[in-house]
C-alpha cells in the first residue's frame, strides 16, 4: 500500500464570492503500515484533509493517489472511523459490523463468522446482538473498529475517534489500536487534538499550520515501543510539539 | 357522558331523534344481522376496509418512491413542490366530480378519493424522513463501497422508515374518513358510509348511531396497530438525533 497527496488545494466558497482556502499545495507520502497523526490548530483543515483522502471530500486541486490510483469516491479499500460512531441504530453491533461483506453480498453464515472474529478482536463479541444504543461510548467506537476492519482495508482512517471518550477508555483503546495495527499491520491516518495521543501512536507527525492549511513539519517518532506517556523523552517530544503548535 | 345520553334519550322520548343506548346496543350486538335488506354491519365495515386499504396501498406505491426521490434528489424536488403546493390545499373530497367524471361511479372513483387523501401525508413525511437520515450514516455505509442502489436499501429507507411510517399512520387516518364521505356520495350501495346514509333516510337512527360507532372503533383500532408496529419496530428512534 502506498497513499501519495500531491498538491493538494481545497477552496471553499464563502456565498459572498469570496473564497476560502482550506487547504494549499498539501503534499504527502503515506507508507505502507505506517502510522501517521495530523496534528494542527482548530480550523486548519485536518478533518478537511482527511476527508479528502477518503474520497468524502473533493480537492479543489490536486490528487490523491492510492498505489498509484486516483481516488475520486469512497471505497473499501480506506476503512473509516468517525468522531461520531455513526452505526447505524436499527441494527445490532453483529449486522454493523457485516454490513460491509452483505453489501460485497457474501453469504450469510460466512460474512456473520466473519465479523464475529473482528468483534472478538475488539473484545466485543458479548455484544454482538446488543444495539449500539445499548453500548457505552467506548464499546460504540470499539464496534465501529471492528465494522472498518472487517473489509480488510490497507488504509485505516481515523477522525479525531476517541475525543468523546472519558480519558481512561480513552487510554485504553489507543492500546487496543497498536495491537490491531500490529497484528493486522494496517496503515493508519488519524486526526487528533490530542498531542500525548499523536505521539503514542504514530511512527510520524504531521503538524498543520492554520488558515491557509499546510504542511509545516513533519517530525518522526522514534520513541520505541510500547510508549511511556512518562518517560522523559515522551514528554520532550510532547513539549517541543506543542512549542510548534503555539508557535505555527 | 353515556348516562347523559341515555336520560336525554329517555327525556326526549323520540327515537327518529335520539335512540336509546339499548337500541343501539341491539344493533352493535348483532353485527351480522342483515339492515334494511342492506347487508349486515360487519358486512359492510368489510366492504369499507377493503375499500380504504386498496386506495391505501395505491397511495403508499406512489407515494414512498416519490417521497424518496424528492428527499434524496435536489432537482426531483424542485420539479415537485410547486405541483405538490398546488394540489395538496384541495381537499380530497372536493375531487369527487372530477374523480366521477373520470372514473364513473363506482369502486375506482371511491379508491381514487382514498389515495388522493393519503397519499400527502406519506409524500410527505417519505420526503422529510429521507431529508433527516444522518449524513454520518451515508458516509460510514459509502466508505464499505455502497453505490446508490445500496445506500438507498440499507441507509436511507431504514433510517426513514419511522417518519415514512407516521406519514402512513396519519395517512390511514385520512383515508378512512374518506371512505366513510365518499360511500355517501350517490352511486355507492354498500360500505359503513353508505349504511349510516341509508338508514338515515329510513328514519333508523339507531342504526346511524352504531354505523357511527363501528366506524370510531375502527378508526381506533387500525391507528392502534400502527402505534403497535412503530413502537416494536422503531424503538431505536428514540436514542437518535
Amino acid at each position: 500500500m502506498m497513499l501519495e497527496l500531491a498538491g493538494i488545494i481545497k477552496e471553499f466558497d464563502q456565498g459572498n464570492g469570496k473564497k476560502a482556502v482550506i487547504l494549499q499545495d498539501v503534499s504527502l507520502q503515506i507508507n505502507d503500515q505506517e502510522v501517521v497523526g495530523i496534528l494542527g490548530p482548530s480550523g486548519c483543515g485536518k478533518t478537511t484533509l482527511l476527508r479528502i483522502i477518503a474520497g468524502l471530500d473533493q480537492p479543489t486541486e490536486g490528487e490523491v493517489l492510492l498505489d498509484g490510483e486516483a481516488v475520486s469516491r469512497p471505497g473499501a479499500r480506506m476503512g473509516m472511523i468517525f468522531q461520531e460512531h455513526a452505526l447505524l441504530p436499527w441494527r445490532s453491533v453483529l449486522d454493523n459490523v457485516s454490513l460491509g461483506l452483505e453489501i460485497q453480498q457474501m453469504p450469510r453464515k460466512d460474512r456473520e463468522e466473519k465479523a464475529m472474529r473482528y468483534l472478538e478482536l475488539v473484545g466485543l463479541q458479548e455484544s454482538a446482538h446488543s444495539r449500539p444504543y445499548e453500548l457505552s461510548g467506548g464499546m460504540r467506537q470499539r464496534a465501529a473498529v471492528a465494522r472498518a476492519l472487517v473489509l480488510e482495508p490497507s488504509l485505516l482512517l481515523m477522525d479525531e475517534p476517541f475525543s468523546a471518550l472519558d480519558p481512561q477508555t480513552r487510554k485504553q483503546i489507543q492500546e487496543d489500536i497498536i495491537r490491531i495495527q500490529e497484528t493486522a499491520a494496517k496503515a493508519i491516518v488519524f486526526v487528533t487534538h490530542s498531542v500525548e495521543e499523536a505521539i503514542f501512536l504514530a511512527d510520524r507527525l504531521v503538524i498543520l499550520s492554520a488558515k491557509p492549511g499546510r504542511v509545516q513539519e513533519i517530525l518522526e517518532v522514534k520513541l520505541e515501543r510500547p510508549r511511556d506517556r512518562m518517560s522523559p523523552q515522551f514528554l520532550e517530544m510532547r513539549e517541543s510539539v506543542l512549542g510548534l503548535l503555539g508557535g505555527g | 357522558m353515556i348516562l347523559v345520553w341515555q336520560a336525554l334519550a329517555l327525556y326526549v322520548h323520540n327515537p327518529f331523534v335520539l335512540p336509546t343506548l339499548d337500541a343501539i346496543l341491539s344493533v352493535l350486538l348483532k353485527p351480522t344481522a342483515d339492515l334494511l335488506g342492506s347487508g349486515s354491519l360487519l358486512e359492510n365495515a368489510r366492504v369499507s376496509l377493503v375499500r380504504v386499504s386498496l386506495g391505501f396501498l395505491i397511495a403508499a406505491f406512489l407515494a414512498v418512491p416519490l417521497g424518496v426521490a424528492m428527499g434524496r434528489w435536489e432537482v426531483f424536488r424542485d420539479i415537485s413542490e410547486g405541483l405538490i403546493s398546488a394540489l395538496r390545499p384541495v381537499p380530497p373530497l372536493a375531487w369527487v366530480p372530477l374523480a366521477m367524471a373520470w372514473l364513473k361511479i363506482g369502486l375506482a372513483s371511491v379508491v381514487f378519493i382514498i389515495a388522493l387523501g393519503a397519499f400527502f401525508p406519506i409524500l410527505l413525511s417519505t420526503a422529510q424522513g429521507v431529508r433527516g437520515v444522518k449524513k454520518s450514516w451515508q458516509e460510514a455505509v459509502s466508505m464499505m463501497g455502497a453505490g446508490e442502489a445500496h445506500l438507498i436499501s440499507k441507509v436511507i429507507l431504514p433510517g426513514s422508515a419511522p417518519e415514512i411510517w407516521t406519514g402512513m399512520r396519519v395517512g390511514f387516518g385520512i383515508a378512512w374518513m374518506c371512505v366513510v364521505a365518499a360511500e355517501m356520495l350517490p352511486g355507492t350501495s354498500s360500505g359503513l358510509g353508505y349504511l349510516i346514509m341509508y338508514a338515515y333516510g329510513w328514519g333508523q337512527i339507531q342504526v346511524v348511531v352504531a354505523g357511527m360507532v363501528a366506524i370510531g372503533l375502527l378508526g381506533i383500532l387500525i391507528d392502534r396497530f400502527f402505534i403497535v408496529v412503530e413502537r416494536r419496530w422503531f424503538s431505536w428512534r428514540a436514542y437518535e438525533r
